[in-house]
Order: C-alpha cells, then structure tokens, then sequence
C-alpha cells in the first residue's frame, strides 16, 4: 500500500517536466489534492484516539521509520493543507502573466518544488525519527529557496534567497548539535524518541535552548528573524503566503515537538519563551508601522503573530510548571489556534497583496491609493484580513487572542506575585500590539485602497480574475466561520492541548462563553444588517446629489496631493519609536534663516536594528576580515609553494621538539 | 478662580433681551427718509456728489439703499429734504423695495416672493456658510459679532457652519470679485437643496464701489434667486439679525 | 549727484520732477548702503508708467531721524530685464514681485519670483489663480494640506498650502488675490472725491478710520494744508480707539482658538462697548464717515467725550483684568508660549512692520518715529516685546490698548482747553500740479502708505496704496515652519493680518 502511494506520487512529480506549460499545474494541484485527502484521513483516524497513530514505513540503517501522528501533528496536518492548497488555487491566476516570459523547464521545476515542498511539510509533521526528520527538514528549506527566487532577474531576490539558504542551515546545525547531544547522551537513536530520555536524566534548558534558537530562526522569532524580511517580498505572493501561513509554523511545531519530552525545569523555559514573545510581538508591529513596503510590511506582522503564538505557548509551559490546567490547556490552546487563525488571515493579506502587485507593479504603497475603486473584492478581502489580523471580532483572530487573555486573566489570582507580574506583562504586551497592529492596519488600508491615486501606477488597475478571488474567498469563510462559532474549534483544541496537559476540561468549560460571544456576534452582524437595509430603502426615497469632496473651494490642485502619505501617518510612532526602528531622515529642515528655500528633498528610511547588528555588522566585518586575508591569495604559483615549504618546515620544528 | 468670578459679576447679563425692539445710538445711519422732493438743481447736484449712484430720478426721486454706502453726504448737502434715521430695519427680499421715497415709512418685506420650502425647513434653524467674495473685512467683522454674547443670534437656530454641506444656504459679503468667482460657485454647487441665498452689505448686492471694476464678476447672481437682501456699509448685526428672522418666519 | 530727496511725512507734498533719477546701478548701490543699516526700512517700491517708460519709485523711511528718502529710476519701454535686489534685501521681495506681475518686468535672480494678487490688468494673462507655482519638495513621503479659500469661519478668503510631515509642518506658502477689487485704479476717478475717500474706507473695512486718514492727509499734503489742532487731535483719537476696538476683538478671537471661553465672551462684550462709543460719535461702528479731507462732519463734541471718557474707564479697567487674568492663566500660556517665534533678525531680513516688527523688539512705530497728526506734538509711548511668539503678539495687544487708553485721556484733555475751528470736509479742493506725496499712518496693523502723484491739471493720475500686510504675511509662513499644523490658527490670529489690504 505505502509503495504503491509513493509510486503515485513520485510519477506525478517527475511528470510535471513531461508536460507542456499548461497542464504543468493541473497535475501538481492533483498531486496535491490526492496527498491532502490522504493525509486528510490520517489526521481524521488520529483524532479519536488516545494513542498517537503510527503507521510503519521503511527501514533505515536499522531504524523503524514511521509516521506517529498524534493530534498535534494531525492539527499542523490540517493547517498545511488548507494553506498549500488555497495556495496552489491562488497561484494559478498568479502565475499566469508569467507563463509567456518562463520556459517550460522553470515553469516546471517551479511546480515540482511546490509540490516538494507540500510533501515535505506533511512528512517532517508526521515523522518522529531523527535521519529521515532531518532530510525533509532540510527538504523544505531547499525548495522554499528555489521557490523564492523564482523571479531571479532581479538581483535583490537572489540576495534574499541566498540570506534564507544560509540562514536555513544555520538553523540546520543547531537542530543537529541538539540532536546529536541527546543521542551521544542517551545512547538512542537520532530521533525525537531520545529526548524523552534525555530530558529526564539531564537539565532541559541549554539542550532546549539549542532546538529553540534552531527552530525558532525558522519560526522568525527576534533577533533570529532577518531572513523572513528579505525573503517575503522577495518570493512570488503564492509563496509568502504559504511561507508565513505554515513554513514558519513549523519553527512552532518543532518547539513544541519538543516541548512535549520535556517534564523539568519548565517555569525557565516558560519564562524564556514568553519574553522572547513579548519582545517579538512589540518590535515587529512596530517596525512593521514604519515599513513603505506592503509585503515587507506583512513579513513583520508575521513575527508579531509568531510573538503572540509563542505568548500563549509560553503561558502554557509556565501553567504546566505551576501545575495550573487551566493556564496551561487554555495558553496552548489559544497559542496554537492562532497558527491555524494566522495561516488563515496572513495567507488572505499576502493573496490580496499579490494581486494588488500583479495590477500595480509596485510594492511601495505611497505609491497607491484609490484602489477600492477598482479593485472592491480585493479590497473587501484585505479589508477581513485587516480586521482578522487586529483581533477583531466576529473575526477568527479575536478568538484565538481571546483565549490567551482568558488563560492570563484567570491565572492571575491563582498566582505568587513574580508570576502574577509576569502574567500582566502579557497582558499588556498582548494589549499594545493589538493596539499597534490597528494602528498599522488602518494605515495600510486606508493609503493603498481609500483616497485617491497617489500616482499613476494604478490608472490600468482592474479587479484580478476569479481564479484569485476564489481561494481569497475560502479562507474568507474559514475566518468569518471560526469567528462566529468558536465553539467548534474547542473540541478539536482540546485534543491538541491534551498532548500537553491531562486535564482540558477548562477549554471544554468555555464552551458557554464561546456559544455567548458567538450569539451576541451573530445577533451584531444581524443587527447592522438590517440597519444598512434601513439606509439604503431610505435613500432610495430622498434625490442624491452627488459631487466632488469638498476642497474648500480650491479650484487649482489636484487632489492626489492633499491626502495623508503613510510616512505622515505614522509619524507620530515613528518618533517614540526611534531606537528600535533606527528610522534614517535624508533632509534638512528648512531653518527660517532660509528665506526662501531652494531645492529641497525629503526621504526617510529605515533598518531593522537587529539585522544591523546581529547580521550585516558581522558579516561586513567579516568580509572585511577576508579582504585582508585575501592578500595571501597572490594568484603566484612560487608564493603558494613557498607557503607549502613554510607550512613543512613548521610542522616538522614542531614535531621534532614535541610541542604537540 | 475668583478672579473669574469677580470678572463674571462685571461681565453681568450681556445678551439683548429683545432684538426686534433694540434701540441704536441716535446717529446711526440707517433708513433714509425723503421729506420732500428736492428740487432739480438739488437732484443734479447729488446725483453728481452721491458716490456710489444710488439715487433714482425715474418715477420720482428715489434713493436705492441697495446701492446706498450709507456715507449721508446727500443728508448733509440738502438737510431739509433727506434725513437719515437709525432705522436698522432696512432689509428685505424684493430688489424693487429697496428704494426709498418720499412717504415710505419702512422697508416692505415682499410675502410672496418667500419660498414656502423656506418657511416650512428653516424656520427652528437655519445654518448659514458664509462666502467672502471680495469684502472689506467689515461686514465679515460685524457677521461674525451677530453671534457674539451680545446679539446671540444661535438663540434662534441662527448659526455659521464650517462646511457647505452642512449648510441651508450662503450668505455672500462682497462684489464677488473674479478671482473669487470660481470658488463661489463651487461652494454654491456643494450645498445641498432646498437652499436659500443671502447677500449682505452693499457690495454684494450691488457691486457697491466696486460695481464698474472689471476685477469684479457678478454673473453668479444671474443665474439664482436671491431669498434676501441686507443693505448697510456695513450691515449692522441688527440688521441680520432681524431679515433672517423675518425670513424664516419667527 | 543727488541720491534721493529727503521729505517728512504728512507735510508738503514734493515736486515729482525733483526726485532724482537715476541708473540701475547707481540705484542699486544707493539700496545697498542704505539697508545696510538697520534703522532704515523700505516703505514701498513700485513703479507706473509715465509717458512711455516705467517710472521706478523707492520711499525709505529712517526711523532716527523721522525722514523720507525718496528715489527713483526708470526703464526705456521695451526694456523688460533688471537685477534683482533681493538675494541681498529679502525686505524688497514683495515689491519686485509686485512689479513684475503688473508690468512684466523679469526680476533676474529673484529667488521667489511668483504673482502676488493677480490683478485685472496684470501682464501675464496666463498666469491664472489656478495655477500658482507653489514651492514643492521632492518626496513622496510628504503631504500637502491646502487650506481655502473658504475658510471655516467667517473670515476672508485666502488659500494657505502646508507641506507636512505627519503633524509637523515643514513649509507654508500663502497664495492671496482672491480680494482683488482693482481699488488703485478706481482711486483716480478725480471726478468726484467723495469716492475716492469712501473706496479708503473700504480698502480694509477693520481699518477704516487708518485708511481715511492716510487719505485725508494725502489730499491735505498734496494742497499744502495743514489740519488745525482740534481736527488733529480728533483724528488722533479715532485711530486710537479703532486700535483699541481691534486689539480686544484680536484678544477676544485668541482665546476663541484655545478655548477659553471667558476671555472669548468678555473681549467681545468689550469690543462692542468700544465700537458702540465710535458709533454713538459718528453713526458707524468702524468709524466710516468719521475721517474726511480738511475737515470732518462729526466734530466732537461735549456729549461724546464723556460718551468716550466714560466707556474707556469702564471697559478699559475690565480689559485690563481680564487680559491680566488671560495672559497669568496656565492653560492659556501653554498653547501660547513658544509657539510661533519669529527671531528679530529674521524680522528685520523680511521687512517686517508695524506689530509683528514690535513684538521682535524692532521698534518700528510710525507715530513716534515719523509722526503726524497730533502725535508730532504729544508722542505716544511705543510697546515692544521680545520673543516673538504668540505669547508676545498678545502681550502687545494688551499694552498697546492700554497704552491707547492713557493717550486718549491726555489728548482729551489737550482737546478740551484748545479753540474748536470745526472745518467741514471740502471734496473740491484745489490740488497743486505735478506734486508727490507721501501719507503714513501707523494703523492697527502698522504703517499703512499711500503715495499719489497729481499730473499738470492736479488732478491725481497715479495712487499707490501699501498695506502693512505686504511686508507682514511672510512673517506668518516663517513663523509656522517647524511648528504642528494645530498651532496654525492661532499663529494666524496672533498676527491678523489683512487680506483685501494686500489684494486690494
């Protein structure tokens, strides 16, 4: 059976060259929809029972290779296939205007990466052995590189593939080291079946910090974060959408992974993760305001959500510490329906956001404006997604933060009072990036799709055909359904909190207050419902005039100009937020010494503090380091024997008088 | 604090009880009386010296406060025939009834001419969007002062809005200079209907000095009816005050 | 060679002929040494055309020495290039713009050669209202925010364009001329002037009474008359109370803008008490029919000085309260203080006159440094203040009014020991031929200028009219650089500077 489901899926792999352009991407979306129909019945069989399932593969220098799946993985399971597969829906008008310039081969060898990659996310969710884990590992990060640069004219994308592969690998050595010690220490297998060992005879904290800065450079948490800068506007929308709604989960499902061998030292590690959280969530909603770039804009929102999804883990590893079901059921419960909620929404915002690159061309959105003219499904979408992604009700990004603020409210009576601040400060760090993140969103929205043109990028703009629409459109629903009935996501949660936590029965007592919000939700929406229908009967009655804004009688300027620009907009964080947005100003003021100005210009910039210091610091030093190095390489055949006879002659001294 | 309650008792009652019966100060040049006919040689004679040409000879000798600068010259060249009194109630609707002569006791408000949407809507308040299309700054000083402590026209609903769609109407000040003209039309197009039109002061509703300059356009008021007139160099905001109400209907 | 020819104001009107004349050059080198000492400011430089060329004339006034300098210089017709002075005088920007809009002369070098009121006759006929070449700055990072021409209250009309960076506003430049009522060409209908003084008064309706007289006494100078003593001192205190109405109506509008409510009631309440007593005098509350040439038609008269005695001793001690409860009030002071600042030396560069000059510290005031009327007997005190900002602009008008108030008690009493000669205004006087004058008189705003030039029948054939407001609207655009754009009305209202003055 297994053999005859590789083969199947190994033809439709290697056939994808076979076929012309466009049957390419009819035979990947099959492939893709047979893998998550079968994997869809896994994650079913696996919900229902006590034990994870375990369903053999092959063998391995010795070694059963198996898929466990137990509930967390069936719900990552879930969470990957809704993601590649609105994906894999969207990317079919995506690609369109780029299947005259491609050839068949890269049209080709872009399809089967995808595919690639939708095998190797479900295969590192279901696989517990350490060898076969670590090749899809590294897997998905080399066809995640090949998808990015697909667009490899352009020279900043190669730069950010390049930075993702590195960065990748580096993550890569730290998830080995921590594997490798845990072997040598406890004479198993490489496998995640001998941190169960090692984390009961062992102190957990320096082997889970290994893991954790492994997995969390892909999860994207700060300061590990700086190739998801580059890498999202750099990659075809399809693909950022794919990479921050579910590449970067995995980061989070490996910490988990993890998490789930570990039974000590857990209040430092609960502590840990949720600092890095809070840090996380705060730089990323802001360095996001200050961003010109729409889809740079997105990639930080990503880590801000990877802030809040690591706050509720973090909460939930502290509860466990304390012994608290509720903190901990409820923490892991809201952490981890925020992966489900933000794959959803951050795949809708980067959808959106590709179509509106595919009309525009241009990615800076000061540049924009008007658009919901043009584009209204469009901007109806990134407008749900906005919303969603503030934690906004009745959307789904509201109950996912509403679980977290449930978990930290109703743990801080129970709590000694270093616990009970820790557990206010995420309070309040939850509070400020929602806060910050409207901020940012109302920015966003307002500049790129209310107004007027703020330049002629958008004259031929027109709404994107329904091929994009449609997948938006789903995920629309997913949302809007998780917002309203909450309730039915408990269950489900409650299975993927109890790999963590015994008793769930908290999660299953918030089905009151989950059925509540939902009908006061509905009966809102119903409400305003009936009162646009009011308006619009009654408008109908009166005679409408309609005109242009009024301008205060100006009768000279075009209105494009007087319309706030994002940089103006955002001026006021931008200030307060100086340190950690490193925000550049090319300008002078115009002192008042100075008359009558001449010629002046006006531009800001900015740099992510972290990457200037953690990353291009470093590495410039470094390359300036080999520069000097560089003079030994003279290129001179009689200078590299010299070094040769050099390289003897000290070697021999040394040996003869025993130094070594 | 008690310096502000020691300011408020001399502040006092402000506010004048009743408008429509207020008394001005006895020089105050407001309707003209015309107590006898002047002679030919006279009338020649303030033809040539009035300023502003407001004087009529057809059908009588007329003055025409629409075009009046209210300067009293004529007053003081032919005292026994011309008298100007403190009559602040000198506006009204019908261009015809701005022309005083001899024998006319008041200024006659036109019934007729008064849309019936006006009396219906504005009657419990009327928002005004006041257009400055070229005046001295003194009719916008003394409108500005009609909703001061003292004269309190928002008592009566009266009141200057910021926006044109928030208004009833435009009041114009001014003899709507060219450079202007193309604003006010565009103020006039975004107010929403019924609407009414004012024009107050002498200059906006005849030009006054400035009625032969080819700096001033005044093609605008060609095109809509005027609901209300309110002469004066400047218009006092008794006067307004009282037009607007006898306007609307209080 | 003579460089100018010296004259006082509100004297003897000048032989036009006597000017000197002189080349570019020369005339450039006699700007230079004169403006190179601070005491010495330019009125008014404008040109007309005479004959077939265009005449070029420069009034400087020297604030020491209460004198004119007046010269002049002409260009051939045809000739349509000169250098422009001011990259070395900013003061002359205004002037030389004013110029090359009516007459189409290209000012080489003027750093900001833009129109200035797009009049009727201006030279360029392209050059439309809708099209004002507004100083940009390369970004697309920035917003403009353009205000008017309707503004939100009632106010006159002008459109103020903002280049901001979030709140802060990085440039403003005001663009006016929407006023423009062609009122210097209407000043030489020399058939009746009895116009001609009734167009004065609607120059700048707020400064009727300041207008009427720079009028009337340019008629007087330009026939040699001087006014008797009790016509002189009435005049003298028309003007003053016309400041004082302004000054409590601009405290009034001040607090209006930071919302306190009390200053806002109580200075209107006190304004109307105040123009109420120029009614009571004259039948009009701006004063209009107050002023005429050689004579008035409302003397005063023992009723009305206790009228005025009476209402300055009441409302000016609750003025003086109240403005000493306003400017002590913590509230007020913290949007006031620091707000707005024009420094003396960039005063100075600009020009600046009257009021915005006296709260840099430059004391330019007309009725001490080159008075006329009664002020050549019995000089006021002049105010200034220090900093600048808005905070000063109000101080100023406070002590100014109550200075104002002192000085009318003491003419007052001068008026009564005096003989009454009650000379009636005489619109048919007889003007001397081929004169020029000049009349200035420190209105509320500052020094307003008339200058008129009679042909050989002494009928007027040339009237040039200098508000204040010239030099001042871009101490406003200085003044908000740097600041929130919140901050702008009242910066606006801290100076109240005039728009149909400067568009006439």
């Amino acid at each position: 059976m297994n053999e005859i489901i590789f083969i199947i899926i190994a033809v439709s792999a290697l056939g994808i060259f076979a076929l012309p352009k466009r049957s390419q991407y009819y035979l990947m979306l099959g492939t893709q929809i047979f893998l998550a129909a079968l994997t869809g019945y896994l994650m079913y069989l696996s919900f229902n029972r006590i034990e994870p399932l375990q369903i053999y593969l092959f063998d391995l220098l010795g070694n059963d290779v198996s898929l466990v799946i137990d509930s967390l993985s069936a719900f990552f399971i879930f969470v990957i296939n809704i993601t590649v597969l609105t994906g894999a829906l969207y990317a079919k008008g995506y690609l369109k205007p780029y299947l005259r310039d491609k050839t068949r081969l890269e049209m080709a060898w872009h399809y089967f990466n995808f595919l690639i990659l939708h095998i190797s996310l479900l295969m590192v969710a279901m696989l517990r052995e350490g060898i076969s884990f670590l090749v899809f590992w590294e897997l998905m990060s080399v066809s995640v590189f090949f998808l990015i640069i697909f667009e490899s004219e352009k020279q900043e994308n190669k730069e950010a593939g390049i930075k993702f592969l590195i960065q990748m690998h580096v993550a890569f050595y730290f998830i080995i080291a921590a594997f490798i010690i845990c072997s040598i220490a406890t004479g198993q297998n490489i496998g995640f079946e001998s941190l169960e060992q090692y984390f009961k005879d062992y102190p957990a904290f320096p082997v889970f910090l290994l893991f954790f800065i492994g997995f969390g450079i892909k999860a994207g948490f700060i300061p590990l974060h700086t190739w998801l800068i580059h890498a999202h506007p750099a990659a075809p929308s399809h693909i950022s959408g794919i990479m921050s709604g579910v590449i970067i989960k995995m980061g989070i499902y490996g910490i988990v992974r993890v998490l789930t061998y570990i039974h000590s030292d857990l209040m430092p590690i609960g502590v840990f993760i949720l600092i890095i959280s809070i840090i996380s969530g705060i730089f990323g909603v802001t360095i996001a305001i200050v961003q010109h770039d729409y889809k740079k804009l997105l990639a930080y929102h990503s880590i801000e959500n990877i802030g809040i999804i690591g706050i509720g883990i973090g909460i939930g590893v502290m509860g466990l510490a304390i012994n608290n079901p509720v903190l901990a059921s409820l923490g892991f419960a809201g952490g981890l329906l925020h992966v489900l909620n933000h794959a959803l929404f951050k795949s809708l915002l980067f959808y959106a956001a590709g179509s509106i690159y595919q009309q525009t061309h241009t990615r800076n959105i000061e540049n924009l404006g008007g658009l919901m003219k043009k584009m209204p499904s469009t901007a109806v979408f990134f407008l749900l997604g906005a919303a969603a992604i503030s934690g906004l009700p009745p959307f789904n990004g509201f109950i996912s933060e509403f679980l977290i603020y449930t978990s930290l409210f109703k743990s801080l009576m129970v709590s000694d009072s270093i616990l009970s601040v820790t557990l206010l400060a995420g309070i309040v760090a939850l509070a400020v990036i929602g806060g910050l993140a409207v901020f940012c969103f109302t920015k966003v929205f307002s500049i790129i799709f209310l107004g007027t043109a703020r330049s002629d990028k958008t004259r031929h703009s027109h709404e994107v055909r329904s091929s994009m629409l449609f997948p938006k459109f789903i995920i629309a629903i997913l949302i809007i359904m998780i917002g309203i009935m909450p309730f039915m996501m408990l269950r489900p949660m409650s299975f993927v909190a109890g790999v963590f936590v015994d008793d769930t029965s908290s999660l299953r007592d918030m089905t009151g207050t989950m059925s509540g919000i939902s009908l006061s939700l509905s009966l809102l929406i119903v409400f305003i419902g009936i009162l646009f229908f009011i308006k619009l009967k009654l408008s109908k009655v009166r005679h409408t005039d309609i005109g242009s804004t009024w301008g205060c009688a100006y009768t000279g300027s075009d209105p494009a100009l007087h319309q706030y620009s994002a940089t103006s907009y955002a001026e006021y964080i931008i200030m307060k937020a100086k340190i950690l947005v490193g925000v550049k100003k090319h300008f002078r003021y115009l002192t008042k010494e100075n008359i009558f100005p001449g010629e002046s210009y006006f531009k800001t910039g900015s740099s992510d503090v972290f990457e200037d210091n953690l990353v291009s610091r470093p590495a410039g030093g470094l390359l300036s380091f080999m520069e000097k190095i560089a003079v030994f390489q003279t290129g001179n055949i009689q200078h590299y024997l010299l070094y040769a006879i050099v390289f003897v002659i000290v070697i021999s001294i040394i040996s003869i008088f025993g130094i070594i | 604090m008690i310096k502000e309650i020691k300011i408020l008792k001399q502040h006092g009652i402000q506010y004048v009880p009743d408008l429509k019966g207020a008394v001005l100060t006895p020089l105050f040049r407001g309707r003209p009386v015309i107590k006898e006919q002047p002679s030919e040689a006279e009338t020649e004679m303030l033809i040539r010296l009035c300023p502003s040409d407001a004087i009529v000879t057809v059908g009588g000798f007329g003055i025409d406060i629409g075009k009046c600068v209210f300067c009293k010259e004529c007053a003081l060249a032919c005292p026994n025939k011309i008298e100007f009194t403190n009559d602040y109630k000198i506006a009204t609707n019908d261009l015809n009834n701005l022309i005083v002569r001899q024998g006319d006791s008041e200024i006659k408000f036109n019934e007729e001419k008064i849309r019936p949407e006006v009396r219906k809507l504005f009657k419990n308040a009327l928002k005004l969007r006041q257009v400055s299309a070229g005046g001295d700054n003194s009719c916008e000083f003394e409108l500005n002062a009609s909703g001061n402590v003292n004269f309190d026209m928002g008592r009566y609903g009266i009141e200057f809005v910021a926006s044109p769609r928030h208004a009833d109407g435009i009041v114009i000040t001014g003899p709507i200079t060219e450079n202007m003209a193309e604003a006010l039309q565009i103020c006039w197009d975004a107010t929403p209907g019924p609407k009414v039109l004012i024009l107050v002061g002498t200059d906006a509703i005849s030009g006054g000095m400035f009625k032969n300059s080819p700096a001033v356009k005044r093609e605008f008021l060609d095109k809509y009816p005027v609901d209300l007139y309110v002469p004066g160099n400047p218009a006092h905001p008794l006067t307004f005050i009282n037009a607007v109400l006898r306007l609307i209907g209080k | 060679m003579k460089l100018f020819l010296e004259t006082y104001n509100n004297t003897n009107s000048v032989d036009i002929n006597e000017i000197p004349v002189l080349k570019y050059q020369y005339f450039a080198n006699m700007l230079r040494s004169y403006f190179a000492d601070s005491d010495n400011h330019c009125l008014s430089y404008y040109a007309y055309r005479k004959d077939n060329k265009l005449k070029f004339i420069c009034a400087i006034a020297k604030d020491s020495n209460g004198k004119i300098y007046l010269s002049s210089h002409e260009l051939d017709a045809g000739k349509i290039m000169l250098d422009s002075l001011t990259p070395e005088f900013p003061q002359l920007h205004i002037f030389e713009r004013e110029i090359a809009e009516n007459f189409g002369i290209t000012f080489e070098g003027h750093p900001w050669a833009k129109p200035v009121r797009y009049p009727f006759d201006r030279a360029d006929k392209n050059k439309v209202m809708n099209n004002y070449p507004f100083y940009r700055m390369e970004s697309d990072q920035l917003h403009e925010v353009g205000v008017g021409p309707i503004h939100a209250g009632v106010i006159e009309p002008g459109h103020f364009r903002f280049i901001c960076n979030g709140e802060k506003v990085l440039h403003l430049e005001i663009h006016l001329g929407y006023q423009h009522r062609g009122v210097e060409k209407l000043m030489l209908q020399n058939d009746n002037r009895l116009k001609l003084c009734i167009l004065s008064e609607s120059i700048g309706g707020d400064t009727a009474v300041g207008n009427a007289l720079a009028h009337a006494q340019l008629l007087e100078s330009l026939a040699d008359f001087e006014a008797p003593k009790d016509l002189q001192i009435e005049r003298c205190i028309a003007l003053e109370l016309e400041r004082i109405a302004v000054h409590i109506g601009d405290t009034a509008a001040l607090c209006t803008d930071v919302g306190y409510q009390l200053g806002q009631v109580v200075c209107e309440a006190l304004r109307t008490t105040i123009i109420n007593t120029t009614q009571f005098w004259c039948g009009n509350r701006f004063g209009k029919g107050l002023v005429r040439p050689f004579g008035t038609n409302y003397p005063l008269n023992d009723k009305t000085v206790e009228e005025i005695k009476k209402i300055l001793n009441d409302s000016g001690k609750r003025y003086f309260d109240m403005a000493e409860r306003i400017y002590s009030l913590p509230s007020v002071l913290g949007r006031f203080d620091d707000i707005g600042i024009v420094t003396t030396q960039q005063a100075y560069r600009i020009g600046a006159v009257g009021m915005a000059a006296r709260t840099c510290n430059i004391p330019r005031d007309i009725r001490a440094t080159h008075p006329f009327q009664y002020f050549k007997t019995h000089k006021p005190q002049v105010v200034t203040q220090e900093k600048g900002d808005v905070l000063a602009r109000g101080m100023l008008r406070f002590l100014e009014a109550k200075e104002s108030v002192k000085y009318i008690f003491e003419l007052l009493a001068k008026w009564e020991s005096i003989d009454k000669t009650n000379l009636k205004p005489d619109y048919d006087h007889k003007l001397n031929p081929d004169r020029f004058a000049v009349s200035i008189v420190e209105a509320w705003r500052g020094e307003l200028c008339h200058f008129a030039v009679t042909d050989e029948k002494g009928n007027i054939s040339h009237y040039k009219i200098s508000d204040p407001s010239m030099h001042n609207w871009f101490a406003l655009a200085l003044a908000v650089r740097d600041q929130e754009i919140s901050d702008f009305p009242i910066c606006n209202k801290s100076f109240n500077l005039s728009y149909c003055g400067y568009d006439l």
